[in-house]
């Protein structure tokens, strides 16, 4: 199965399922292996009330290979890198299957936002409050950040 | 009869005060300087001419603290610009922003403290500022559980700041407690609120180990970093551009001997706004 057909396949079912409410997937016009998604930060996050964009890049081995999929809203998280909107997931590299689909793909960085693992970090200031127990620093500098990235502020 | 000299003389004194700060309020050409008015200007111009100094209430004119700032950012240690301004020994300056209303716009807070702040910054964008013993008068988590008291002339500064740079204010705080006494005295200290002189509300945060504070502050990036803990200084001399120490009153200044290392007093000594 090339990606186009898995694609044209996933679309249907998105389709058909209609958008789930955490996640947003659009499809570049012109070419089908360029994606954008708009996630919702979790609830009883510093994320809450934010809405984060992300890039995703099929390969045309795809599912075969996993998506490559980057942050374009910078995101003050120990697993995503705060600048270059990098992804330490898993299931993006050697934990990849085909059974995952671009929506729960998504879905599952939207888990992961809620949900940091601060012993391999990307970004290591937001790891080192963690490691340090310091939630109050992290969430704080977490929510100003959504505040002031993911918010349309007033 | 000396009562009676020491009356007028105290008298001359007041009126002369008086009219300087007519003179200095009104913009040029609106003030009609006919009749009585015209004479007390002459009076006023001879008396300023033959004593050849400022009149009383203007010993600190603004030039001065603007020129303070200057000559601490020459007297620097061979950082960047900014880190020269904030390096050097403090400028003598008067009290100007702490006879001021804790609200008040720069108007109010005096010109001379804005170009003073402005000067030492030198294009500094971005500043994270530690809370206590900078802004407050508590200099750690453990007094900030029973209250928080803002320093108003340091608060001054901040606005300054805020209004020529980004401003990041971070507080160590024991709990909740502790973070709602300082969010409460930040806001009722005309620090923190929506006006462009003030620091936003999401940007006043809030960290419950110094480890922490050092990491926030890296994320951050600021061109400066100014904070009262001398081990929070030395973490970060390795990281910052430039950093400021605020030195408690019997505490040795940090990380002297690296030229991005500043020390002072007070924020507003440091900033030449004392």
């Amino acid at each position: 199965m090339t990606a186009h057909t898995r694609l044209a396949k996933e679309i249907k079912e998105y389709s058909r399922l209609g958008a789930a409410s955490d996640v947003l997937l659009q499809v570049d016009e012109s070419n089908i292996l360029l994606w954008r998604a708009f996630v919702k930060g979790p609830a009883d996050t510093p994320f809450e009330g934010g809405t984060f964009e992300l890039a995703l890049n099929v390969p045309e081995h795809y599912p075969l290979q996993p998506p490559s999929v980057r942050f374009r809203t910078k995101v003050f998280h120990p697993n995503f890198h705060f600048k270059t909107g990098e992804i330490c997931l898993d299931i993006l590299k050697h934990a990849w299957s085909p059974a995952w689909t671009l929506q729960a793909v998504c879905q599952a960085i939207v888990t992961l936002m809620g949900d940091a693992a601060p012993d391999s970090p990307l970004n290591c200031d937001a790891g080192n409050l963690l490691r340090a127990n310091d939630w109050r620093g992290y969430n704080s500098l977490a929510r100003m950040y959504t505040l002031e990235l993911a918010m349309a502020r007033k | 009869m000396e009562v009676v000299l020491r009356e007028l003389r105290s008298l001359c004194h007041s009126l002369l005060t008086r009219l300087s700060h007519l003179f200095r309020d009104y913009p040029p050409g609106t003030l009609q300087l006919t009749g009585v008015l015209g004479l007390a200007a002459v009076l006023y111009g001879i008396y300023a001419v033959r004593n050849g100094r400022k009149p009383p209430g203007e010993a600190g004119s603004e030039d001065s603290a603007a020129t303070a700032a200057a000559d601490a950012s020459r007297s620097g240690n061979g950082a960047g610009p900014a880190g020269q301004a904030l390096a050097g020994p403090d400028p003598p300056a008067r009290s100007w922003a702490a006879t001021q209303p804790a609200q008040a716009p720069a108007r109010a807070t005096g010109a001379a403290t804005s170009r003073a702040v402005r000067a030492a910054l030198a294009g500094v964008k971005v500043v994270t500022l530690s809370a206590p013993g900078v802004l407050l008068e508590e200099w750690d988590a453990a007094a900030l559980q029973d209250a928080a008291t803002l320093r108003p002339e340091a608060a001054a500064v901040a606005r300054e700041v805020a209004r020529a740079a980004r401003v990041y204010v971070i507080a160590h705080v024991a709990d909740d407690v502790g973070e709602a006494t300082v969010r409460g005295a930040c806001e009722a200290g005309g620090l923190v609120g929506d006006a462009h002189y003030q620091v936003p509300a999401h940007r006043l945060l809030f960290c419950s180990t110094l480890e922490g504070k050092v990491s926030m502050v890296r994320q951050l990036e600021p061109e400066l970093h100014i904070d009262g803990d001398p081990q929070t200084v030395e973490d970060l001399k390795r990281f910052m551009p430039q950093l400021l120490h605020i030195v408690r009153p019997g505490v040795r200044a940090a990380a002297s001997r690296f030229p991005n290392v500043g020390s002072a007093a007070s924020l507003a000594a440091a900033f030449g706004a004392s």
